[in-house]
């Protein structure tokens, strides 16, 4: 029985977390791009998958990401759109490759979340110029996306990590 | 969970990295002088060709038909229409040098001075 409530408490906290991520995945598009190079996101929902991947691991932080996607997308009227696609594979590699640098444990949060943005950035591009464009010449945007991808991660981490502590102190989880 | 701090010395790892990928690219891309030939990519074919003296406002069709207006002036060489959704294209204002492009993903279409290399092009018409 006690077993039981503390599932459908969980599955409860992921639910919020889901719907937390998608409303800033939403918001994030309504607000004008300060920096005009296609793939440019400020990737502020990313704090909410860091502390999905510290809380309730990689399997359930796919899910998030995936979830975020497609519900940003669909409140915004841009699924299937090519931002969605590039969002998708980018957000996909970039929690993948957070959860492995988090499974091997020797990375602080910061370079988790600067490893998964940088990724996210890579593949939105490779997206952009394999599928859409046909071009390599939209690589050459990758170091600007990468500065600002890294000062957002940073960010991030830190909102994930204290949000977490908070979370744990709590006993809410 | 426990014990996870926010940075750590491996971290260096991963900015190093991700330094090594950006200066790669930037060394792939510079070294390339460019010329005064615009180039208008669509769907990767050069399917465009301006000269950046030569001021107007140029019509081009770029993906599934939808239309985007050119603008080259004294000042530099925009895009002034685009039938995309976003116009993050239009807010890029004016164009760098090579290897600077316009990037519109859902027009398929890059804008970019042409590159010291590639003089040997297949278009060889310049539009008026």
């Amino acid at each position: 029985m006690i077993h039981n409530a503390k599932k459908t408490r969980n599955l409860v906290f992921l639910s919020f977390f889901i719907l937390l991520s998608s409303a800033i995945f939403f918001i994030e598009s309504l607000i004008p791009v300060p920096v005009p190079i296609p793939g440019f996101r400020w990737g502020f929902s990313n704090s909410i998958v860091l502390i999905i991947i510290l809380l309730y691991g990689p399997k359930n932080a796919i899910i998030t990401v995936l979830c975020k996607i497609f519900l940003g997308s669909m409140m915004s009227g841009r699924l299937f759109s090519p931002g969605f696609f590039m969002a998708l594979g980018g957000g996909f590699v970039s929690v993948l490759v957070m959860s492995f640098i988090y499974s091997i444990k020797i990375n602080g949060l910061a370079g988790i979340s600067v490893a998964g943005a940088f990724s996210n950035n890579l593949v939105q591009l490779i997206i952009a110029s394999a599928v859409f464009l046909r071009s390599a010449y939209v690589f050459y945007f990758l170091p600007y996306l990468a500065v600002i991808g890294t000062i957002s991660a940073a960010i991030n981490s830190l909102i994930a990590l204290e949000g977490t502590k908070w979370i744990q102190k709590r006993n809410l989880i | 969970m426990t014990g996870l701090k926010l940075f750590r010395f491996s971290d260096i790892f991963i900015y190093f990295l991700i330094v090594l990928i950006c200066i790669s690219v930037f060394f792939f891309f510079n070294g390339k002088s460019g010329s005064n030939i615009i180039i208008v990519e669509i769907d990767g074919k050069e399917s465009y060709l301006f000269d950046s003296s030569k001021y107007g406002i140029f019509e081009i069709k770029a993906f599934e038909e939808k239309k985007m207006l050119l603008e080259i002036s004294e000042e530099g060489v925009r895009l002034k229409e685009s039938e995309c959704p976003l116009k993050i294209c239009l807010k890029r204002g004016f164009l760098g040098e090579y290897p600077d492009s316009i990037i519109c993903v859902p027009l398929h279409a890059v804008i970019r001075f042409k590159g010291e290399i590639e003089r040997n092009s297949k278009i060889d018409v310049i539009s008026q």
